[in-house]
């Protein structure tokens, strides 16, 4: 009977080491993992063109706001300025 | 919300951009930023333009920190307000972020951050959506024992661990971004107990720019196998390299990637 422990606890060590290496994994992402205030860009309605942007603002009756940029590597939309 | 980008000698510059630039840049105008702001009505009207960045004398930017800047836009804002004739902002809207799109199920989302402490607009995490298919899911199938796997057969996703607004990895002519090309790294791939498998080990990336421009982190990725649904949570924490015109200099890098469906 003791052996039959052993052996079961020698099988499981491994995969609870294993486990222990995956939690520590899923705590750092909840750790990293942006919240709402992290993500306060996204909260923004962007369009892809000023054209767009003020066919959508025409119908659905609102403003628009426009960010210019004089620069070769201006493009908001990859995340560039 | 829109943003267009250009120089002054550029072709079908939009009439609004004309608009502005004619008063920017006209002699005497005192100093400005590279970037400006506007709103325009639903008729598509300009009510009020500013230059984004609060500008002192001698031609410097306010400090991006200290919340001189939110203030700055803040006022602007509340001016483009009562020139729309709106009453007080309501409630902020909901976080959107990007989502599947039409005739997709399912996929991967990933979040980068650089921690530049010289720009701090970089701490705000990049969000990009990566559709899967069967092809792009088999990789993370489930293993019936450890193994080692390349880094290369996750690059669908990896190729989305990039810092957004890091100038010099565009290309000079065409203007368009270098795109992350290149995963590499031995990764093991294990079990993790009954319906879960940990992914992990140190991935290299490589951009289109060439050269030996190289940033690399650690991988760790959960999987969880739950009937027919993969769900995935993971991190990559790595350097990254900028070599501007501000210097050279490492940051930190930190990705996220969780995995989305319908």
């Amino acid at each position: 009977m003791r052996h039959a422990c052993l052996l079961a606890f020698l099988f499981a060590l491994p995969a609870a080491a294993q486990n222990a290496d995956a939690k520590k994994a899923l705590d750092r992402f909840r750790e990293l993992r942006p919240g709402d205030d992290d993500l306060a860009m996204y909260r923004l309605d962007w369009a892809p063109t000023l054209e767009e942007a003020r066919k959508r603002a025409s119908k659905e009756k609102r403003p628009v706001l426009f960010v210019v940029i004089h620069a070769k590597y201006g493009d908001m939309v990859t995340g560039h300025c | 919300m829109a943003s267009w980008h250009g120089h002054r000698d550029d072709a079908d510059i939009p009439e609004v951009v004309q608009g502005i630039w004619k008063e920017k840049f006209r002699p005497g105008s005192g100093d400005h930023s590279n970037v400006d702001a506007c709103v325009l009505d639903a008729d598509g009207k300009v009510v009020r333009t500013w230059d984004a960045m609060p500008m002192k004398k001698g031609g410097r930017p306010e400090p991006l920190s200290g919340g001189g800047l939110a203030a700055h836009w803040r006022t602007n804002l509340e001016a483009a307000r009562k020139a729309l004739g709106l009453g007080e902002a309501g409630e902020a809207r909901p976080v959107s972020l990007p989502a599947l799109p039409e005739g997709t199920h399912s996929g991967l989302r990933v979040f980068t951050r650089l921690d530049d402490p010289g720009m701090p607009a970089y701490f705000a995490p990049i969000v990009e959506l990566v559709p899967m298919g069967a092809d792009e899911w088999a990789p993370l199938a489930r293993p019936a024992k450890k193994k080692t796997v390349d880094a290369s057969g996750f690059l669908p996703w990896l190729s989305k661990m990039f810092p957004g607004g890091v100038m010099e990895r565009t290309d000079p002519v065409t203007k368009r971004v270098y795109e992350v090309n290149g995963a590499s790294g031995e990764l093991t791939f294990e079990p993790a107990g009954a319906k879960f498998a940990l992914l992990h080990g140190k991935v290299t990336l490589t951009d289109s720019g060439g050269g030996d421009f190289s940033y690399s982190g650690e991988l760790r990725v959960v999987v969880e196998y739950k009937g027919d649904e993969t769900i995935v949570k993971g991190v990559f924490e790595g350097k990254y390299p900028r070599r501007g015109p501000q210097g050279g200099f490492t940051f930190d890098i930190t990705g996220v990637i969780e995995s989305v469906s319908k």
